[in-house]
């Protein structure tokens, strides 16, 4: 077929759709490629990855770019209940690393709980590392700056749950628990 | 290992995979009802707008919940291709036409998706139900061997059909 037999109204119909899908594709790639910089490249700039730990499934620990999200910390009325692997950290930079654990978000049944400590450990020394209190008093616990872990070490979170006697069966929290390194 | 490409990167080449579907059935507009290329067109930016909220609630779904959402935006781009080559064919009865879509749309649309959701699968380490990878490859297999016997022999398909005739 000849370009001049094409009609004019098609041609112009062809480009009006050309001009939007190009529109359309990137305003979608400029969207992905921030959202990929957002999930992916803010940890890898920091050279620290979350990763599952033994106990993934029953703290329903979810990972997403810099957040570790616990989602079914579940525990008995007055009682104890101690997630020994649920999250991990690992350096998986060229060097030591020195980073803040943020305790972002503390959600659900709080006003039942008693407090919530998880206690870090290496996977590689078995040593103890830190405490960290991310839920006391009806409070939540403070940020922990200044953690030092060294290259392709692996620390694991334990996580130790008290609840309050009036606590039901069902009673559940979210914990979102964020790293940042600092400039 | 940290993942080499996100969950809506699947939203992204089905946008895509729209936007394909519009021009080209805007080119053969003669074949195809006139409002069809502005249909996917709007399928496009429903995805434009799916990785928008993707975006916003990025830290509250879960891994698990984005691959699947944005899985099945593909899949629904997949399967408009697939009922685009099946109306050439039995609609229109453009065998030809049928013919050259599956081999340069259907086909490679379905093997470049399939190869990234198995690479995506493997790197997650993401177990997918009833085997449907496995099962995807198998067919894209078959599907190459039965288009290259009919390639490199193009009398093939009619002595079959002789045959069966013949029976």
């Amino acid at each position: 077929m000849e370009i001049k037999k094409i009609p004019f109204r098609k041609s112009m119909k062809f480009l009006t759709l050309l001009l939007t899908s190009m529109l359309i594709a990137t305003a979608s790639a400029a969207i992905y490629n921030y959202m990929f910089q957002t999930g992916t490249i803010g940890v890898e700039g920091m050279t620290l990855e979350w990763q599952l730990g033994a106990d993934n499934a029953t703290a329903g620990t979810q990972i997403a770019g810099v957040t570790a999200s616990l989602t079914t910390l579940k525990g008995p009325p007055n009682g104890t209940r101690v997630y020994t692997d649920p999250v991990r950290i690992k350096n998986i930079g060229s060097g030591a690393v020195t980073f803040d654990l943020l305790i972002d978000t503390v959600t659900g049944d709080t006003g039942n709980m008693s407090s919530i400590v998880v206690r870090l450990y290496s996977l590689n020394t078995s040593a103890y590392i830190e405490n960290v209190t991310v839920w006391s008093s009806g409070a939540k616990g403070s940020d922990h700056p200044g953690l030092n872990i060294p290259l392709n070490h692996i620390w694991r979170f334990e996580w130790e749950i008290k609840w309050k006697s009036i606590a039901i069966i069902s009673d559940s929290v979210i914990v979102d628990l964020k790293v940042r390194v600092p400039a | 290992m940290a993942p080499t490409i996100l969950p809506e990167f699947f939203v992204l080449l089905g946008t895509d995979l729209f936007l394909l579907l519009s021009l080209l059935t805007c080119l053969l507009e003669d074949r195809f009802p006139k409002v069809l290329p502005y249909v996917f067109q709007i399928a496009a930016v429903i995805g434009f707008g799916h990785l928008m909220v993707s975006r916003e609630f990025l830290t509250i779904f879960g891994e698990y919940m984005r691959f699947w959402y944005c899985f099945f935006y593909l899949l629904i781009a997949l399967i408009n291709i697939v009922a685009v080559n099946v109306y050439l064919a039995t609609s229109q009865k453009m065998w030809l036409m049928a013919k050259a879509w599956a081999g340069t749309i259907t086909f490679p649309t379905i093997m470049i998706s399939v190869f990234f959701v198995s690479n995506y699968g493997y790197v997650s380490s993401a177990e997918f139900p009833f085997l449907l990878l496995q099962v995807g490859l198998v067919i894209a297999a078959v599907m190459i061997g039965v288009s290259a016997a009919i390639f490199l022999s193009p009398d093939l398909l009619p002595k079959l059909r002789r045959s069966k005739e013949v029976n």
